[in-house]
């Protein structure tokens, strides 16, 4: 993979230890990517940029979101910011849900937000960026924007899966806040996904 | 100035955070122990936070020069100035990770908010920023070493910071072969590819840190911008895919940084001009103290206001103190250099004596050096041209830059035979705000009204603090392509509040308050009082220290941290001694008095006496300063000042004119001049003197209020608010003036009026430039239009000036030799034709005017010569106020000019003349320095000079030769420096201590017999004197050595500033 770092020759590091580098897709991706697609298409939700989770450096702020975008409904745009988990467990709900839980309570906290608008608004470049974003704002400093708990499952369809989650944090959340949580159940197997993409599985 | 829509959402929490930070900031001067930093962190977590999303809402719209964005433009610059400011007041996080973030952040925000001068104060203040890295994982190390690399070019102090710097990148080049396998060895397989574009990642901004190093050492590479943008896209890039939040957020504020930093660099200007200010950069850069980056306004000015556009013939330069005035002036310098080559001439006009010194001398240290090698030569502040000046000025390329000041300037512009007028290129007017001064407003109107009229290709550079009509100065300089470069609104050099204190309490117990009023950061005003000190042990009761300024401000003054140092002004010289004495008495001793100070006290004690209070309040580090002093020692309290070597000045208002030493803190029992109010542009220009750009803590100045007097409270606190003056002629206030008491004006009458003497003089000037007499009176508006004033006259009183400008002007037709002696002395026509009817019944012949006969001990001819200026030299009118109570005026003025001539001490002198019924001995002295410095040596220089010229005076100049002629030239000087040789005065010139000159003069005559000490450069006495061995220093009587001595001097001439230059 050395054609990854062609141009770390001119900063006078050397780019054959990253060359031999690699790795494969993880599940996490797979449900961030399948979230985001469905939000777009489905909700009325905006991600200008992929959002990566915080990888590393988790000493150094608090720890990210998995999503993070803009939920436009009608003339009213406001931040979105989400979690997804998956889960195969055969339990009802699984026990993801507390970390879901945990994360989405977290996302509260302006330490937190205030990292991933950096972020987001870092990345502002056309007119509806700037603008998705200034609206957004206004919003915020009300206290107002939108966060999304996804639960993606690979078993029968469950209410008991996010039913106790909702209300909890239903109850946990500041008012102002809106909160939205789904969970997506697929007709396949988790762990084929990587395996379809390849074009190497009999599902269709 | 408007905000983001963001902060409506909270104006609660974010006044209370203002308020909390600044009450913060004003205790970490006042009393360190007490500040605490902002309790409660979350709001403040919180407040920055908003900051920071307003900040990247208008980031798309800071960098691009579309007018439509320039409030939004505004804003994002000033949010993120404030940003930085709180996040000063912020505990640095412990953990370090976040530290690095937090300080990379606080880089970040202080370039965009056009603070980074605050961000290296900062850093210079908090060294421990940069913490080991040992045992740490590679990508910490990385990231550890790049921010440290990062902060050291930031920072600066020195041309090593930056060395250091790229050595540490190319530090890590060396590591990454050991440390960067066992790092991905340990990272779970999953994360692998992630980890190696963090990696790579940081590689790239490890590149853009040493590419920003090169640049700032060499200026090289010259596509830096196109460079840094492609190493950080690269950064960029596979920060997304390694996914780390914090690292791409970083990157973006570090992109922007960066760019900014080259495009501060002193560097793009030496690519925009040419050779001598490449030499100039390469120079500034590897000085002692050097420069890589422009501050805000020289920016401004020099990149993108036109500075050195050569199509604009006036430039004015309003800005605040330290904002960098000087250097710009530089560069001005260089580029008439660079166009007009030895053919020009450059004059810089500065106000005082001491200016003169200090200009000469940063300028000799930043342009008389190799390879630039400008000759800079300085004139003494005297009215008057002495034989070495003589010299300088009858000599073809003598010099390149002359610093001089408006008077001295006005005489050889206007020199029937040497005026400077043809080669004049640039003059530079320094403080050009006095034109709207009182007492020398007109002289600097005059003068720039004859360089408009006289030299034509001239170019004027005008600096000045603040005004506001700073364009309408520059309209009337140059009134084609007027400009005029504001920085006031858009720029302040540093924080600082300004609020009234007062004391409370009964019998013992005082309590000292602080109010402020206004801040520099914000229009956010703090409503509560804050707590200075408590004391029951103050020498004075509350009563007396509740109602009486100076006694109030004393106790403050005690009260200030000791660390910080501060300026007490005080209302006049009796009450600064007042003020110093109190402070002494109320402060505990100093364990250690630094050598610095020590040598100060002896050099006062070989000057003025071991009896000097000023010796003792040295001892707890208090200086004074004041017009009762002796030059040599105010510049000296001021250099203890600049090396923190004292805790209190105390100075008399006066001291608003012109002097440099930064401080943290002012405190002002008054903020008066004598019999007048000050100007508010005095005022803020002092104030600008606190809490400079290299001072570490926030500026603090307080005003003494009575607080039991509602009008003294609210007086003040409207005067702080009140808004600067527009500048306005002295011109029309004569004018105004003359109206009051005639109805028409007679400038013949007028004349006598020392005030008007500088207009009639311009009027007599312009009357001999002119074919005759028809072609100046049908020119006579247009010569008028050349003052600034004029045109700032209702019609009817223009007709009634330009009609007694006729009728003057005819009178003068007839005597056209008065209009060419006027010019030579600076002295109306009217005074020298009553000299002239005086002197011609003297009978002075040519040999009274030599050293031994003019200034012998009851000379009879000093005693009538000095009877002429008292009687028929009304520009020289401030003699008269040296009274002798036992003797005549004049006798006594004649008696004070021969003993200093003859080289006795100021404290001899005060005892014999000014020791009347056992007057306090620091009294006397005062009022000897007074009669001295203030009036004899310009006054009875400029009078004996003039007095040579004009026909009667036995002198027969056309019979000399050009050696006779400067000696004679040469007497007034002596008694402009207190000697009695001419090489005695060549040493004065260049600084030596008034009590070894003559001495070290001999010295200098001896090794070089037959030399022709008028033809001596600069240098050459300099470096003589500078390689002289230390015993030949020692004063023949004192007690002082002559190590001791030697370094009085080098301070007192500047030499301890020289560059140095380091090797590549």
């Amino acid at each position: 993979m050395a054609e990854e770092f062609p141009d770390l020759r001119t900063t006078g590091f050397g780019s054959e230890g990253l060359a031999k580098m690699r790795s494969g897709l993880e599940s996490w991706q797979i449900g961030e990517s399948f979230s985001e697609c469905f939000l777009e298409d489905h909700r009325g939700a905006f991600f200008p940029y992929p959002s990566w989770q915080d990888l590393k450096n988790q000493d150094a702020s608090p720890a990210g979101a998995d999503l993070v975008g803009y939920d436009c409904q009608n003339d009213s745009t406001v931040f979105l910011f989400g979690e997804v988990k998956t889960s195969s467990q055969d339990h009802h709900p699984p026990s993801v849900v507390n970390d879901l839980k945990r994360q989405l309570l977290d996302l509260q906290s302006h330490k937190t937000l205030n990292q991933l608008l950096l972020w987001l608004g870092g990345k502002n470049k056309t007119q509806k960026d700037k603008q998705d974003f200034s609206k957004s704002l206004a919003e915020y400093v009300k206290g107002i924007f939108k966060i999304v708990g996804i639960l993606i499952r690979d078993t029968i369809l469950d209410k008991r899966d996010l039913e106790d989650a909702f209300a909890h944090l239903a109850d946990a959340l500041r008012p102002a806040i809106i909160l939205e949580m789904l969970a997506i159940y697929l007709p396949v197997p988790l762990n084929t996904i990587p395996r379809i993409m390849d074009g190497k599985s009999d599902y269709e | 100035m408007s905000r983001h829509p963001v902060f409506e959402s909270i104006n609660d929490p974010l006044i209370k955070t203002y308020n909390e930070v600044n009450r913060f900031k004003i205790n970490r001067m006042i009393r360190p122990s007490e500040a605490q930093v902002p309790r409660d962190t979350n709001t403040l977590e919180k407040v920055v936070g908003i900051h920071e999303l307003a900040i990247v809402d208008y980031w798309p719209y800071a960098f691009n020069s579309d007018p439509a964005n320039s409030t939004k433009r505004k804003i994002f610059h000033q949010t993120c100035s404030e940003c930085f400011g709180l996040m000063e007041a912020f505990p640095m996080p412990e953990n370090h990770v976040q530290k690095i973030v937090h300080v990379l952040k606080m880089l970040a925000y202080a370039y965009m908010g056009e603070k980074w001068e605050g961000m290296q104060r900062y850093l210079k203040e908090h060294r421990d920023v940069l913490t080991s890295t040992d045992n740490a994982s590679w990508d910490h190390v990385l990231l550890a070493d790049i921010c440290e690399a990062t902060i050291l070019i930031a920072r600066k102090t020195s041309y090593d910071d930056i060395l250091q710097s790229r050595r540490i990148i190319e530090n890590l080049r060396k590591r990454q072969e050991s440390l960067e396998g066992t790092y991905l060895n340990d990272i779970p397989v999953g994360n692998k590819m992630r980890a190696a574009y963090q990696l790579a990642s940081l590689y790239h901004l490890a590149k853009s840190v040493d590419l920003v190093g090169e640049y700032m050492l060499k200026g090289t590479p010259d596509d830096i911008d196109a460079r840094l943008d492609f190493h950080f896209e690269k950064a960029l890039s596979h920060s997304e895919h390694a996914g780390v939040i914090e690292l791409d957020i970083l990157l973006r504020l570090l992109h922007a940084t960066f760019r900014k930093m080259t495009y501060n660099s002193i560097w793009v200007v030496a690519k925009r001009i040419n050779s001598k200010v490449t030499e100039f950069v390469e120079l500034v850069t590897r000085s002692e103290k050097p420069v890589f980056e422009f501050l805000y306004p020289q920016r401004s000015a020099i990149l993108e206001r036109g500075l050195l556009d050569p199509a604009s013939r006036a430039i004015v330069v309003n800005m605040p103190t330290s904002g960098g005035k000087t250097m710009m002036a530089e560069f001005k310098i260089l580029q008439a250099i660079n166009t007009f080559g030895d053919e020009g001439k450059i004059v810089y006009v500065v106000p005082t004596r001491t200016l003169v010194n200090q200009i000469a001398s940063r300028l000799r240290r930043d342009l008389g050096v190799e390879p630039l090698n400008i000759r800079i030569e300085k004139m003494s502040g005297a009215v008057e041209i002495d034989g070495f000046e003589d010299n300088l000025i009858s000599k073809e390329n003598s010099f390149d830059v002359l610093v001089t000041t408006p008077e001295k300037l006005n005489l050889l512009i206007r020199h029937p035979e040497k005026s400077l007028a043809k080669s004049l290129v640039l003059v530079i007017v320094d403080e050009a705000h006095n034109l709207g001064s009182d007492s020398r407003g007109l002289i600097l109107e005059m003068l720039l009204s004859t360089i408009k009229k006289d030299c034509p290709r001239t170019h004027l550079l005008l600096l000045t603090p603040f005004i506001p009509n700073s364009h309408a100065i520059a309209e009337w300089l140059d009134p084609r392509n007027p400009k005029s470069i504001s920085m006031d609104l858009d720029w302040k050099p540093n924080d600082r509040v300004v609020g009234l204190y007062h004391a409370q309490g009964s019998r013992r117990n005082i309590k000292t308050l602080f109010k402020p009023l206004v801040t520099s950061e914000s229009t956010i005003v703090l409503n509560d009082e804050m707590l200075i000190g408590e004391t029951d042990n103050f020498s004075e009761p509350a009563g007396k220290v509740k109602h009486n300024k100076y006694r109030l401000t004393s106790l403050v003054a005690t009260q200030f941290d000791p660390s910080h140092s501060i300026l007490v002004i005080a209302k006049t010289i009796d009450l600064a001694w007042k003020t110093a004495a109190l402070i002494h008495e109320n402060l505990p001793s100093e364990k250690v008095i630094d050598d610095k100070v020590r040598l100060v006290q002896k050099f006062i004690e070989n000057e003025l006496g071991a009896d000097f209070p000023l010796i003792e309040y040295l001892d707890k580090r208090i200086g004074v300063h004041h017009s009762g002093l002796p030059e040599e020692i105010k510049n000296l309290m001021e250099w203890l000042m600049e090396e923190g070597s004292l805790r209190i000045l105390v100075a008399t208002t006066t001291i608003a004119q012109g002097v440099n030493f930064p401080v943290s803190g002012i405190l002002m029992s008054s903020y008066a001049y004598p019999y007048r109010c000050m100007p508010h542009r005095d005022f803020w220009n002092l104030l600008g003197r606190a809490g400079r750009i290299d001072q570490p803590t926030l500026g603090v100045i307080g005003i003494a209020v009575d607080r039991d007097n509602p009008d003294d409270v609210s007086k003040t606190a409207k005067y702080v608010k009140e808004a600067t003056e527009d500048l306005a002629s002295v011109l029309v206030q004569m004018v105004e003036k003359a109206f009051d008491v005639a109805t028409t004006l007679n400038l013949s009458i007028l004349a006598r009026d020392p005030e008007w003497s500088g207009f009639v003089q311009y009027v007599s000037h312009m009357v001999r430039q002119s074919e005759d007499i028809d072609q100046f009176i049908a020119e006579s508006e247009l010569v008028m239009r050349q003052t600034y004033g004029y045109d700032q006259l209702d019609p009817e009183k223009q007709g009634a000036l330009l009609s007694a400008v006729r009728d003057y002007a005819e009178k003068l037709d007839r005597k056209q030799h008065l209009s060419t002696l006027s010019d030579m002395t600076g002295f109306t026509p009217e005074t020298i034709e009553g000299v002239m009817s005086k002197i011609r019944n003297m009978d002075i012949k040519q040999d009274d005017w030599n050293t031994e006969n003019l200034f012998s001990s009851a000379s009879k001819r000093l005693n009538n010569l000095v009877g002429i200026m008292l009687t028929k030299i009304p520009e020289v009118k401030n003699l008269s106020e040296i009274k002798s109570k036992s003797t005549s005026s004049q006798t006594m003025i004649r008696d004070i000019i021969s003993d200093w001539v003859s080289g006795k001490g100021i404290d001899e002198i005060a005892k014999s003349y000014f020791n009347v019924n056992d007057t306090d001995y620091k009294d006397s002295i005062t009022a000897c320095v007074n009669a001295i410095y203030g009036k004899i040596i310009n006054s009875a220089t400029w009078g004996l000079a003039g007095i040579q010229k004009i026909p009667g005076s036995g002198l027969k100049f056309e019979t000399m030769s050009d050696e006779q002629r400067r000696r004679i030239a040469n007497l007034p000087a002596m008694v402009y420096y207190g000697v009695d040789s001419e090489e005695a005065v060549l040493m004065r010139m260049q600084g030596v201590p008034r009590g070894i000159s003559k001495q070290l003069g001999s010295a200098y005559r001896k090794q070089a017999p037959n030399q022709d000490i008028y033809t001596v450069g600069v240098n050459d006495v300099m470096t003589w004197l500078d390689k002289l061995p230390d015993d030949m220093w020692q004063p023949s009587s004192g007690k002082i050595s002559g190590t001791e001595c030697k370094r009085i001097w080098r301070r007192l001439s500047g030499k301890t500033e020289m560059l140095r230059i380091e090797p590549r």
